[in-house]
């Protein structure tokens, strides 16, 4: 034991200094910024679910069941959520990190190196959901009134239903790194994780749950209600969970410590296999992925590179960042995520139920426009975030190429933005272009939103652009998750600050242009200057928002970089 | 061809170069040594338009790298000690794309390309992934970048780490025939027997100060008569001794 607690010394340095690293005034605010929002996070997600439990109890007859069946299922998300992530954190863990190396040439056994790793891996997991479900749990002890040794039995269960997660997931990995190496079998997870996430997120939206609330679908809510009463599986392991709280709440302490131990006892059964099986396969495993795979990628010939013509250091930057990008799997696997999501984008516009309205449609259909703009704008910002805010942090430890090459860090900045332009340019066209069609607005809204979203994404390019190199990451292990960092926040509210503004800035014009073609009558003059004001100011903000964020984010990383 | 006028640069208030004053004619293999921590790579970062020196002036080739650093830049090849490269690149490809960043013609990067790829003997791994290169092929594959377009001026950071020894030789013999062809190479090393053998100046550097600079010859004829060889010259300049067994 006194070997697993010392390789563990490492990952308790490295949490410690991480967090000693804070003192600066700089890391001091942006540590307060982050705990600040994380627990309004919290707080809404404390207050919604106690608003949802309260209104449940209210309800007379199928209140409880349905309580009991929102348990079952945070229960049975929270699982999944458990095993998937264990299978992505066992794989980097147990088989890619850095130190195995070293770790593996101590004179100490391959099961204790494992089991301490498992253990690195069980909390990587399950840190972020165990602290979410929190407030979920505490508003159920509030609503049905329960106190604190509740919470502590219910912890206990939960947290032994995430280590039986890690050990499934744990014990999948070791046996099949035997079959398929490390490297590769985490872009199979990777990429199949997303794919069914994707494919669940459009079949979730594609059974219409807004029908749930609609009095007319009345009869399938009450056969709905009846199929709540099923009971669920008794081979899932989180059945034992389930019982346990559901006993908690209704006060049935034996009956729900009985359940808990049962849980609990399972885990402990697990975690013997899992040293079992490591103990049998994980040396296999690691040894086949230590050797390094190949690629190989054939080159153009003498022939074909005679026949391009161009041939120049933008090209070259261009071709490089589209090559990186097609050739990693966790950065062009995000393209799926980004279909998905425009599918249910643009699927909600047909599920629009205009013609129910009491507000006259055509207004309705146009006014709506206008709030879409905000929308696709909104879901250019997420999509700039994720692809072109990483940018810069992309080029990681290989920046030293950039640096000393006859490149200036300004014209990278510049070539970056133009790659991810053209894309996210289409994209936004797309977005907004159909959901117009789908809305039957006038010919002036169209025209309006097309050049609209043609001003707004280049300066939402530039601030993720400019951002990203501003507080860009040479040494992070994955630079795409950069986004959810301080720089990344910084760019979400300064993108939603301009989206804003020019929203802000449209929105008198374009109603009162609205209103007089409705009534029939000319603008007067003090609304045309009004309208030429506003509508001439969007372009110079648009501009003004696009050199600035570059400028500043090329100084920043100049001075980042070169002192 | 390089000249380097009272550099200056503190990290956090720690002085790592006191008034470096250097100046290597053309044609000229330089030998940079020094002891750990001694500036040695703070001095090729400078040189090489990576960091800014907090004072003093750099001239590349009679460019003044501090006002025009693109065009300076483009007179010189870099090598790092440590080559992190595009791992999702090929080692063709990445050749091509430092072809492309430093404007050399498609044709005159197909003629360069076969030259270094026989020298270097890449056949069997430049179309591979660079991910899948061992530490050795990398370096192999940075030095050919480096050189992909003639550079005038070579920085090189520890060539010889992670190379095996016909790969040492091989580099040791390039070095020596492109200072010949009229190349100005500016080489730090840690290994002294390199240094002595290939280099036409060399300069000793410790914690941040040149302590002594000139052909082996004059380093030979400046040192004490118990200084057998450059290492013992070394090793009394930066006041460490030898560990007899």
């Amino acid at each position: 034991m006194n070997d697993i607690l010392i390789l563990l010394i490492p990952e308790f340095s490295g949490i410690r200094s991480q967090i000693l690293n804070r003192s600066g005034t700089e890391n001091r605010w942006r540590f307060l910024i982050l705990a600040i929002i994380a627990v309004f996070f919290w707080a809404g997600l404390f207050w919604i679910s106690h608003k949802v439990l309260t209104y449940f109890s209210s309800i007379e007859e199928i209140g409880l069941i349905l309580s009991y069946k929102l348990l079952s299922m945070i229960i049975a998300v929270a699982f999944s959520l458990f095993f998937i992530s264990s299978i992505i954190t066992s794989i980097s863990r147990l088989y890619l990190s850095k130190d195995l190396i070293c770790v593996h040439a101590m004179p100490v056994a391959t099961w204790r190196v494992f089991f301490s790793r498992w253990l690195v891996s069980f909390f990587d997991s399950s840190w972020m959901v165990l602290l979410y479900i929190i407030p979920v749990l505490l508003s159920y002890l509030i609503v049905f009134n329960r106190g604190f040794f509740s919470f502590i039995i219910m912890g206990m269960s939960i947290i032994s239903m995430a280590a039986t997660a890690s050990v499934f997931g744990a014990i999948l990995v070791t046996t099949l790194v035997i079959i398929v190496p490390a490297g590769r079998l985490k872009s199979i997870f990777v990429i199949s994780g997303i794919l069914v996430f994707c494919l669940l997120y459009i079949f979730g939206r594609m059974i219409k749950p807004e029908q749930i609330v609609n009095p007319e679908a009345f009869n399938t809510v009450l056969l709905y209600i009846s199929s709540l009463k099923t009971p669920s599986s008794q081979f899932f392991p989180g059945t034992w969970v389930f019982d346990s709280i559901r006993n908690l709440l209704e006060g049935n302490i034996s009956s729900a410590l009985l359940a808990t131990a049962l849980s609990l006892s399972f885990s402990a059964v697990g975690m013997l296999l899992l040293i079992l099986t490591a103990d049998f396969l994980y040396k296999r495993g690691l040894s086949r992925s230590l050797g390094k795979s190949e690629s190989r990628i054939k080159s153009p010939d003498n022939n074909q590179l005679l026949k391009k013509r161009v041939s120049s250091a933008f090209t070259a930057l261009a071709g490089k960042e589209i090559k990186l990008f097609f050739r990693d799997q966790t950065q062009w696997s995000q393209i799926f995520l980004v279909f998905a999501l425009i599918i249910i984008y643009v699927y909600n516009f047909t599920l629009l139920p205009l013609d129910k309205s009491p507000i006259s449609e055509f207004y309705l259909q146009n006014l709506l426009s206008f709030l879409n703009m905000g929308l696709a704008f909104f879901v250019l910002i997420a999509i700039a975030g994720r692809f072109a805010y990483p940018a810069i942090s992309m080029e990681s430890e290989a920046f030293w190429i950039i640096q000393s090459s006859p490149i200036s860090l300004s014209k990278l900045l510049w070539i970056k933005f133009f790659v991810y332009l053209v894309p996210l340019f289409i994209l936004t066209m797309i977005l907004i272009v159909i959901t117009n069609m789908l809305l039957h607005v006038t010919q002036f809204m169209m025209i309006f939103s097309i050049a609209t979203a043609a001003m707004m994404v280049p300066p939402v390019i530039a601030l993720a652009i400019g951002t990203g190199s501003i507080f860009a990451d040479f040494n992070l292990e994955n630079p795409m998750k950069s986004v959810t960092g301080f720089g990344g926040m910084v760019y979400m509210i300064s993108s939603a600050v301009l989206v804003g503004s020019i929203i802000i800035l449209e929105a008198g014009p374009v109603y009162t242009i609205f209103m007089a073609d409705i009534r029939h009558r000319i603008l007067n003059t003090y609304e045309i200057i009004w309208c030429a004001v506003s509508f001439g100011l969007v372009p110079v903000i648009c501009l003004l928002s696009v050199f600035i964020s570059m400028k500043l984010g090329a100084k920043y990383l100049h001075k980042k970089t070169s002192l | 061809m390089i000249s380097l006028q009272n550099i200056n640069k503190s990290y956090q208030g720690q002085k790592a170069l006191k008034n470096l004053n250097l100046s290597i004619p053309k044609g000229c293999l330089f030998g940079f040594i020094g002891p750990n921590g001694a500036g040695k790579t703070t001095t090729i970062r400078i040189l090489s338009g990576i960091l800014l020196p907090d004072s003093g002036s750099i001239e590349i080739a009679g460019i003044n790298l501090g006002d025009y650093p693109e065009q300076a830049k483009q007179k010189i090849g870099f090598i790092p000690d440590r080559p992190y490269l595009y791992e999702k690149m090929t080692g063709s490809e990445f050749l091509k794309f430092c072809a492309d960043i430093y404007k050399v013609s498609t044709k005159k990067f197909i003629d360069t390309k076969e030259r270094y790829v026989n020298l270097f003997s890449m056949h069997d791994y430049a179309d591979k992934l660079i991910e899948s290169c061992s530490h050795g092929m990398k370096q192999r594959i940075v030095m050919a970048s480096a050189l992909i377009h003639d550079p005038d001026i070579i920085i090189v950071d520890e060539p010889m780490v992670g190379l095996d020894p016909a790969a040492i030789l091989l580099v040791k013999q390039l070095f020596r025939d492109l200072a010949d062809q009229g190349k100005t190479i500016f080489m730090s090393t840690h290994t002294l027997e390199i240094a002595e053998n290939i280099c036409d100046m060399i300069a000793i550097i410790h914690r941040g100060r040149i302590l002594t600079m000139g052909s082996v010859a004059e380093l030979r004829d400046n040192s004490e008569p118990s200084h057998q060889n450059l290492e013992d010259l070394f090793l009394s300049l930066t006041g460490q001794e030898h560990s007899h067994e």
